[in-house]
């Protein structure tokens, strides 16, 4: 390890020092991203601010307190409370499934008052955060012994078993690929996976007629053959590609979309949002967005690859791999190219706790830059 | 800080999630691609019958008008109430509903119901078409779902059944148009023949609808006006026409052309019996039709054109001028009938048993002797006789872009009956053809043109639309004294003592000539003779002879001519008296 770089304590760091070690080319990208949220939002209702685009605005602005206040406040507050945020989120998780409010059969949902918050939201990016606290402070023998992934993979596990019997496959999913990958990227044998892997094709047919409920079932069978029934399980894809393809090149024009302006679309404010934009702005805007998010990913990955102390690096890589299978799923799964599973398109589809997650998220990835060049301690002093 | 194995598992590792992300990245671009820019115009067309419902407008149709421009046929506006049946859930409520608030009879209802049955759930079934205002407001104002209101066009035939076969009518086709489920196309006659210039083009409302099938607004785009289609202007005079039909309508079945002889105008045109299409959209429209459709007298049936029937004794004019042209006989020369001829191994039957002793060429003419024209057709031969009858326009067709159907009938000769009928042909074909018996078949149109071109003189040709252009007949050739000679004749039929002598007119000096003729529609057999043929009484209806006149009028400068054949009439004069009718109304 070379260190040339000036190393202060974390604790001294001023304010005036936290900010030229803000990451303006994480930050900039994120905000565009967000601005095309509110041009798409303001198509999505009719041309009016009214009722997506303002009551987005006010979420990405209350949102962005907390993305300063988590970007500049002190990483070891972070390390102390990673724990807590994992399991303030999982018993949500665990309330929600019992006592939270279903939508559309997906995801579910805890009304707190006038806020309804998506717990599943939080334990993506808290299981982020748990997992880089619980492996930065492992050396290599000890991440190449098998006991210690024991307790990460209970972190996974538990929220895991709740969210799919929500039921809500896509966020389950999400959690276990981003455990994967973390598990991968720390070092994990190459073994493991293959037996994992041989496991879960042993355990699939259990989960397809044991825990998978109908209208999962219906999505699976519609995916792999849309055309069986283009009015029932597959209207929502058929008409999601028909608006997407008919887009072309250019796109039919701002709040011109034909399928998505006439509400043939269902969902293009949250989930679908990515095909409005397709309809709108067509080939040329759909490819922007996917470019816009590829750079931000790969910032992700450098911003990862330069951190000096490993709980920055594994919080940037696991947030990282979050935010790339959250819009690959998405833009999958309204291209056709997988199910329909129920995952909000980052940073663009309308709603607070998807917005509020990946702000704090993003939040967190720039407090790991401004400290990348810190060291750091399990007990966070 | 990092140690140094853990750092180079990350960098070791994280080239699998650069591939990785790369690659799936790649798949979405692909995607995009895919579905934006090679599968474009499948996507957008599918989105094109996803958002948009075309609604035809039916543009008003063409009038059939009369020579003096009033409407035959005619397109008029109405309100049409329909249902379709899959739009409820409910289908007998909704059938209530209406019945209560249309106050439907009966038949009405059970009309419906049928149509129920027999269609398709998604087609239309029309409730009616003519209903006040006040109903159609309060069905409408109670918005149920299933029950249809639009403004369309229907179609009103003012003759009705006088000349419906030549009109003819509209009708939905085979193929119904899904968008314009009351669509109209001509089914027969000059609707038929005529329908591209009668109908006009549609136009096109295109609405913009949303997922639920809710119209949220219109494309202005898209919109196109309907084009009016143009009007068809015939030569009928409806008065004319009407006295025509119902001079015809007193006997079962028969047919009649009125010409004007100086623009060969057809002034009328009828055929019995005949249909009424204004009654095809009533409640009782089905069995209306099938009714029609198993009548052995042929009710669509064009008689005029379609009907053939052996001319009978109105073939003795075209004779009798081939025999004065190719100077056979004089106009003065005498032939004894003693009411039979005998000729080769044959015996030939004059009508008057009795016979009518010494004739000339107008005394054959007014009692229509029989023995008289065997022997002159006799001496002029058959060819001699068929270049006449072809002069004055008989074995050929007029209609044949105006009507369909239209059969130019038989004249034989030799080769005709070598090829046909497989024999030589023998003195006694000649002599029946000198009575237009045999095998000869003309149309009532024919011979109507036959009448106008002996009393003119003139290359007469019949039409059926309008023209205020006057043709310009060409002479004939024939001698006008031959036609005077022939005229003459045809005078003295309907004077004392002549054929048709009952069915005389004399409006203010103006008269009518003509010529009679009864047409067997079997053979009297030698053994019937004697035991005493048949009187018409004792006929099956269907086995009596056809009744024929031509006529023209008036006598001393001819302006009309007309044909008018009565089927199985048993005699000729129901078809005089319906001719002497038709030309007082055109004379007064």
């Amino acid at each position: 390890m070379v260190s040339t770089t000036r190393v202060s304590n974390a604790n001294m760091m001023s304010f005036n020092e936290k900010l030229s070690r803000f990451s303006w080319p994480l930050f900039i990208p994120m905000c565009i991203i967000l601005i095309l949220s509110l041009v798409v939002l303001f198509s999505a209702g009719g041309g009016s601010w009214f009722p997506f685009a303002m009551s987005q605005l006010l979420k990405i602005i209350v949102c962005m307190f907390i993305f300063f206040a988590v970007a500049f406040s002190n990483i070891k507050f972070w390390i102390k409370s990673a724990y807590v945020w994992y399991i303030i989120a999982l018993i949500m998780v665990i309330l929600v499934t019992f006592i939270g409010n279903v939508g559309m059969g997906a995801q579910r949902w805890l009304s707190i008052g006038f806020l309804n918050i998506q717990p599943s939201e939080f334990i993506k990016i808290t299981l982020v955060l748990a997992l880089a606290r619980y492996f930065a402070w492992k050396n290599s023998v000890e991440l190449s012994q098998f006991k210690n992934y024991f307790v990460p993979i209970l972190m996974l596990m538990i929220p895991f078993v709740f969210i799919f019997l929500q039921p809500d496959l896509g966020t389950g999913i999400s959690l276990a690929l981003i455990t994967i990958g973390m598990f991968y990227i720390v070092g994990a044998n190459k073994k493991w996976f293959l037996i994992a892997f041989i496991l879960a094709l042993l355990a699939a047919p259990a989960v397809w007629y044991g825990a998978m409920h109908n209208y999962q079932r219906d999505r699976i069978i519609t995916f792999l053959n849309p055309e069986l029934d283009s009015r029932g399980a597959g209207y929502q894809i058929n008409q999601a590609k028909i608006a997407f393809g008919s887009g072309g090149v250019l796109g039919k024009g701002y709040m011109s979309g034909t399928q998505s302006q006439q509400s043939f679309l269902p969902e293009k404010q949250t989930d679908f949002i990515f095909t409005m934009l397709g309809e709108e702005f067509g080939f040329l805007g759909a490819f922007m967005l996917l470019m816009i998010y590829t750079f931000i990913v790969i910032i992700l990955f450098w911003a990862a690859k330069k951190c000096r102390n490993r709980f920055g690096q594994l919080i940037c890589f696991g947030f990282m791999l979050n935010f790339f299978i959250y819009y690959f799923i998405n833009i999958s799964m309204v291209l056709g190219l997988l199910p329909t599973v129920g995952v909000p398109l980052p940073l663009m589809s309308f709603g607070g706790s998807s917005l509020m997650s990946l702000l704090f998220g993003f939040g967190l990835c720039q407090n790991a830059q401004i400290h990348k060049d810190q060291q750091l301690s399990s007990k966070g002093f | 800080m990092i140690d140094t194995e853990v750092a180079r598992t990350f960098d070791r590792r994280s080239a699998l999630f650069l591939t990785g992300g790369a690659i799936l990245t790649s798949v979405l671009v692909l995607r995009m691609l895919q579905m934006q820019v090679f599968e474009y115009k499948e996507y957008t067309r599918k989105s094109e019958n996803n958002s948009f419902r075309i609604q035809i407008t039916m543009p008003k149709r063409g009038s059939i008008l009369s020579e003096s421009g009033s409407p035959i046929s005619r397109d008029t506006s109405v309100y049409r109430i329909y249902i379709i049946p899959e739009e409820t859930t409910d289908l007998q409520s909704l059938m209530n509903t209406i019945i209560k608030d249309l106050k439907l009879r009966q038949k009405t209802v059970d009309r419906i119901w049928r149509n129920i049955k027999k269609q398709q759930p998604f087609q239309p079934v029309l409730i009616s078409e003519s209903f006040s205002w006040d109903t159609l407001a309060k069905l409408a104002a109670k918005n149920i779902p299933g029950i249809h209101i639009s403004t369309g066009f229907s179609r009103i035939y003012e003759l009705g059944p006088a000349g419906a076969q030549i009109f003819g009518y509209v009708g939905i086709p085979k193929k119904a148009l899904p968008n314009a489920p009351f669509f109209t196309t001509g089914i027969t006659g000059l609707e038929k023949r005529f329908n591209s210039n009668l109908s006009g083009k549609s136009g096109q409302t295109v609405l913009v609808t949303n997922a639920v099938g809710r119209i949220t607004g219109e494309d202005k785009t898209q919109f196109i006006q309907p084009q009016y289609g143009s009007d068809i202007k015939t030569t009928i005079k409806e008065n004319v026409q009407k006295v025509l039909y119902d001079a015809l309508a007193l006997n079962r079945a028969g047919c009649g052309v009125v010409l004007d002889i100086e623009t060969g105008d057809i002034l009328a045109m009828a055929s019995t019996p005949s249909f009424d299409p204004n009654n095809f959209k009533t409640d009782d429209g089905e069995e209306y039709v099938s009714s029609l459709l198993n009548d052995i007298a042929k009710p669509f049936m064009n008689k005029t054109i379609e009907g053939l029937y052996p001319p009978g004794s109105t073939f003795k004019i075209v004779v009798a001028l081939a025999a004065l042209e190719s100077g056979a006989i004089t106009p003065n020369e005498k032939i004894f009938c003693p009411g039979y001829w005998e000729y080769g191994n044959h015996k030939y039957h004059c009508w008057e048993k009795d016979g009518h002793g010494w004739v000339d060429l107008a005394g054959a003419l007014k009692h229509s002797c029989d023995i008289y024209f065997y022997q002159v057709a006799l001496r002029i031969g058959i060819d001699a006789i068929k270049s006449m009858a072809l002069k004055l326009g008989l074995n050929q067709k007029y209609m044949d872009d105006v009507l369909i159907n239209e059969m130019p009938g038989i004249m034989p000769d030799r080769r005709w009956k070598e090829k046909n009928i497989g024999s030589y042909w023998v003195h006694g074909d000649t002599i029946i053809s000198g009575i237009g018996q045999g095998f000869i078949l003309t149309n009532c149109l024919q011979l109507a043109v036959m009448m106008a071109r002996v009393a003119s003189n003139k290359n007469v040709v019949p039409r059926l639309i309008y023209s205020n252009k006057k043709p310009n007949f060409k002479k004939l050739g024939i001698q006008q004294k031959n036609i005077q000679y022939v005229l003459n004749g045809l005078e003295q039929v309907t004077q004392k003592g002549g054929t048709a002598a009952s069915s005389a007119i004399n409006i203010n000096g103006k008269k009518m000539g003509g010529k009679t003729g009864t047409s067997q529609v079997r053979n009297i057999s030698k053994t019937e003779r004697q035991r005493g043929v048949l009187t018409t009484e004792q006929l099956k209806w269907n086995l009596r002879n056809h009744g024929l006149f031509v006529g023209y009028a008036p006598t001393n400068s001819p302006k009309y001519a007309v044909c008018v054949i009565m089927e199985h009439a048993g005699g000729s004069s129901p078809a005089a008296h319906a001719s002497a009718t038709i030309l007082k109304e055109l004379l007064k």
